[in-house]
This record gives C-alpha cells, sequence and structure tokens, in this order.
C-alpha cells in the first residue's frame, strides 16, 4: 500500500511557522485555515505551545516590542568575552594594516555589535534590529521629528559656519574604530571649539564622514548578503532580485541611504544602514543616522542605543550633535538622566549649549 | 572588507550553536531572532510578568555563548526550552537569589512530532482503521483536526469542550493511535 506524501500528512504542517504568523495567532488574528496551520505546529512543538500560552499573557505583546530594543544583560560574562573578541579583531586589524594584507573570509572574527559600559554588572547588549521592528514603527508626527532642522550641526548650512569660524584645520591621521570600555552615557565629550579634521562628505546636505577616514580601503557594500531588507517579501523574493553578486560603494549606497532620510522615509533610510550596520557594526555614519531614523519612527530606546554608541564614538565628527540628541531621546523617554545630558551640553558652550539651556529651564 | 562568511539564516541552530563557539557573533543574532520571543512567551506564561520575562531572556541570551562552550548541546530547541522553563520555575520558587542558568539546564524537553514517526509513515487505510477504534470523543477531534482541518476554535464549538480537554483529546487520541498502528504492525511481522 502507498504511503502518505508529506504534503498530505494530516499530521504534520505545510511549512515553516514565521513569527509573523505565530504572533498573528497569539493576538488572535487568524482563524479558520490560517488558525489550523499555526496549531499543527503547536500540536508538535512544546515550545511553540507554551511560548503562545504566555504570548496571550496580559502585557505581553507591549513587552515584546520592547525586547528587541536595547536592553541590559546582568552579567559581564558575555562583554567580556566579546570585548576580548573584539581587542583581537582589533591587534589583528592592526598586524593587517601594517603588512599591508587584505585578508580573506573566515580570517578574522567580526567585531561584536556590543558597547561595553564602565559598570561591571550592567552592560548593554545591542540586540539584532529586526526588520519587523522597523516595519511595525510609526513615523511620528513632523513636529517631533529630529535631524531635518536646516540649522543642525550635521547639516552643510552649519558646516559652513562652523569652518568660517575655525580656520587653520590641519590633516590628521585615519583612525580605526576601537572598543571603548568607557561609559558614553557619562562620557559624551563636551562640545569642542577646535575638531580634529577629517575629511567629509555631504550627501544631500548631510555630513557623512569620509568612508577613507573609516576604512583602509572604501568598502563595498555586499548587497547579495544574507541579510534580507525590509523592502523585500523575504529571503526569496531578494534571491530573484539579486542572482549575482553585487556590491556597491559605500558613498553611492550612504546616498541612497541619506537620500531616503530627507525625504522622511525613514524606515527605508533605517532599513538601508541596518544593512550597512550588519557588514561595519561600527560605522559612525550609520550608527548617528540611524539614530536619528529610529527616533522619527518612534523606536526611542533603539535611538539612545545608536546615538549614544555615535556621541562616544572615536570618530568624534557627530559627536556634538549625537549627544544633543541623544540628550531629547532620554527626554523622550522621561530618563531622569537627560537633565545631566543637557547639563554637560550647556556646559560645554558648543552649537547646542543655548538649546540645552532652554532645556534646562524647561525642566 | 567581508573578512569572513557569516552563518546563514537557513543553517540549523546546531549549525548556528557550532558557529557561535567558534566566535561568529552573528550565529548569536540570529539564535535571538529565531528564538527570543519564543522564549519570551514560555517565560510570560510561568512568571506573569513582562519586565521579569524580558529580563530573563536578555539575560539568558548574554549567557549564551558562555553556557554553550560548557554545555554539549545536541539538539538546541528543546534544550534551550528545557533551560528557560526550569528558569522560570527555579524564580517562582520564591528564592529570592538570583537564579543560576547553569542550575537550569536538564533533561531536554521532547518534542511531540519525534513520538508521531508511526503516525506519519501510516497509509491512509491503517489510519482510518485505527480512527475507528478510538473512543468517541478522541475520534471525533482528531477526525476534526486533523481530517477536516478545523480549528481548535472551530472543534471546540462543534464538539461543545474547551481549550484543555481539547488538546488533552488530541494528544491522547495520537497516542493511542499510534499504540494501535504498532499492534497492527507487530501482527503483521
Amino acid at each position: 500500500m502507498p504511503t502518505r506524501t508529506h504534503s498530505s500528512d494530516p499530521f504534520a504542517p505545510r511549512g515553516a511557522l514565521s513569527r509573523e504568523h505565530l504572533l498573528a495567532y497569539a493576538e488572535g488574528r487568524l482563524d479558520g485555515s490560517a488558525a489550523h496551520e499555526v496549531e499543527l505546529h503547536l500540536e508538535r512543538d512544546p515550545l511553540l505551545r507554551e511560548a503562545v500560552e504566555g504570548l496571550r499573557e496580559p502585557g505581553a505583546f507591549a513587552a515584546l516590542k520592547g525586547l528587541d530594543a536595547a536592553r541590559s544583560a546582568k552579567s559581564n560574562g558575555i562583554a567580556g568575552m566579546w570585548v576580548v573578541a573584539g581587542v583581537v579583531v582589533l591587534l589583528i586589524a592592526g598586524v593587517m594594516t601594517h603588512f599591508g594584507t587584505t585578508g580573506t573570509e573566515g580570517e578574522v572574527v567580526q567585531q561584536p555589535k556590543m558597547v561595553a559600559e564602565g559598570s561591571d554588572d550592567a552592560t548593554p547588549v545591542v540586540a539584532p534590529l529586526l526588520n519587523e521592528e522597523i516595519v511595525a514603527a510609526e513615523e511620528q508626527p513632523k513636529q517631533d521629528r529630529i535631524g531635518h532642522e536646516r540649522m543642525a550641526l550635521h547639516t552643510r548650512e552649519a558646516a559652513r559656519l562652523v569652518l568660517q569660524r575655525e580656520p587653520g584645520i590641519e590633516r590628521v591621521q585615519p583612525r580605526g574604530t576601537e572598543v571603548r570600555t568607557n561609559d558614553p552615557t557619562t562620557d559624551v565629550r563636551p562640545a569642542k571649539h577646535h575638531r580634529t579634521s577629517l575629511q567629509l562628505l555631504f550627501l544631500h546636505d548631510l555630513k557623512v564622514v569620509h568612508p577613507k577616514e573609516l576604512y583602509d580601503r572604501d568598502p563595498m557594500m555586499n548587497l547579495s548578503d544574507i541579510h534580507v531588507a525590509a523592502r523585500f517579501a523575504d529571503a526569496s523574493d531578494r534571491d530573484s532580485t539579486h542572482t549575482h553578486e553585487i556590491l556597491l560603494p559605500y558613498t553611492e549606497f550612504m546616498d541612497d541611504a541619506l537620500g531616503r532620510f530627507v525625504k522622511n522615509d525613514h524606515k527605508g533610510c533605517l532599513d538601508d544602514l541596518r544593512f550597512l550596520l550588519d557588514q561595519h557594526p561600527d560605522d559612525v555614519n550609520a550608527l548617528f543616522y540611524s539614530g536619528l531614523c529610529a527616533y522619527n519612527l518612534g523606536l526611542y530606546d533603539r535611538a539612545r542605543g545608536f546615538l549614544q554608541r555615535a556621541a562616544g564614538h572615536p570618530v568624534d565628527v557627530f559627536d556634538e550633535e549625537a549627544a544633543w540628541y541623544y540628550a531629547l531621546t532620554l527626554d523622550r523617554l522621561k530618563d531622569p538622566g537627560a537633565y545631566d545630558a543637557f547639563q554637560r551640553i550647556a556646559n560645554g558652550d558648543g552649537f547646542y549649549s543655548e538649546l540645552a539651556k532652554g532645556r534646562i529651564t524647561a525642566h | 572588507m567581508f573578512l569572513r562568511r557569516k552563518p546563514t539564516p537557513d543553517a540549523s541552530d546546531e549549525e548556528l550553536v557550532l558557529a557561535l563557539q567558534g566566535g561568529h557573533h552573528s550565529a548569536w543574532g540570529l539564535l535571538w531572532d529565531r528564538y527570543a520571543h519564543l522564549l519570551f512567551g514560555v517565560s510570560m506564561k510561568y512568571l506573569k510578568d513582562p519586565e521579569r520575562s524580558k529580563d530573563a531572556v536578555v539575560d539568558l541570551f548574554a549567557k549564551l555563548p558562555d553556557m554553550l562552550k560548557r554545555h554539549p548541546v545536541e539538539r538546541f530547541r528543546p534544550w534551550i526550552h528545557t533551560v528557560m522553563r526550569n528558569h522560570c520555575l527555579l524564580a517562582l520558587r520564591g528564592d529570592h537569589r538570583q537564579v543560576r542558568w547553569d542550575d537550569a539546564i536538564g533533561n531536554d524537553i521532547t518534542a511531540d512530532h519525534a513520538e508521531d514517526v508511526v503516525l506519519h509513515e501510516a497509509d491512509l487505510q491503517r489510519m482510518e482503521t485505527a480512527i475507528d477504534q478510538l473512543n468517541e470523543t478522541q475520534r471525533s477531534c482528531i477526525r476534526l483536526f486533523h481530517l477536516e482541518r478545523l480549528s481548535y476554535a472551530q472543534v471546540q464549538e462543534r464538539l461543545g469542550i474547551d481549550y484543555d480537554q481539547l488538546r488533552s483529546h488530541l494528544q491522547n487520541g495520537r497516542r493511542n493511535l499510534r499504540l494501535i498502528l504498532q499492534q497492527h504492525a507487530d501482527q503483521n511481522a
């Protein structure tokens, strides 16, 4: 007698269960055959069953949205491991740079996505930014958005003023990135009147550190990488678009991303920058503009993480503006640290000091 | 600039575990994508507290690389489920000390489908015969849910039973089916 095929097996689900379907089911948004498909999975998997039961508890969905945002680990065990890994990466990168080697796939461990804080028992681990988070986010009202001010420090207009005030800029050697072990929340550097000189670009009138200041060579963004950008429905959709390896120069990639930003397409911009950060986790341009996008999408925990890292980044081109927007983010989160953040900016007598004083007065 | 090959999203859990043990941090992210929401749900089921549940998930993932180095894991899914569940149960015992994750490692929860191989391999005719030998409630539940593909809610409504009863009848019905099919196989051997 013939054995039943898998597709006709009444005990087997027809395909894999996506997170979206599971969550939709748990929220009670599926019925009939769609619910049955999920339930076939539940029948087979105790983990799914318990997960659904728990997700139906009061407050679960609201908390789940926050789960993927910045969060604190209770132990520095993983931090220690990854910081050590990061140091190893830097050492290897330094050796490679010294000997002019390029490296091949598999030789070097990628620098971990992690910011180490000063406290021994509170190390925030930067969770991967999920496609679903971006898709679910909502654009904030125009009056609540940041980064689009004409006279913001990261715009060409403001840069002209700064350059007029600061003649005699000297060249410095390009610097690589490094893993910081201090706490950027308390070490947001005071505004500087005389910045070190790094070559800048202005894409859509927005400031960008030239990639040659960040990397030994202009990186190529590998669009055929594993990541599935939000603009694709799924990996197969992406694969049907990219059948061959597609490399895009960093500058073109950033131009495209910031083009989305100026058009208020913060989801598209954040999605692009997520892709970039996936390949270059410490890219200060991506960190800063990801922070602005996240803020404008109401992803304030994410914004805090990005801007914190941009403000404390060794490449200090965005430190003032990132510190300002970081303070605004804390204020938005009703974090008591907002006052101190504004205070530091006000004391720094920099571009945003007057605005910060106004905020302090309002507090 | 692309110095290493990342674990791919279609890698199995066990491949990701190996990659993470080998220092590929992106494997951590992929495991997070697959499991964070599920483990959060498990934690919510037991702790009924969103903040504690979030902390539990974040804490577990922070410790994960270290735990995987110290504990051999053959099948990640039941293992991580067991760890989270045990952790919650230990936390619920009222011990106010920090629950150590190592204490939460225990025997894997066996996935139900591992026991259902007999059902998947049975042909329709033998299956129909076996279903007819179930008691009336189990037979109805198995028929409506597995053969007519009705949802839990539809079966509950049709039979006037609650969720727990339905799940119990389905589980017991499949177990009895398996026994019946095994008996038939033994008799024909």
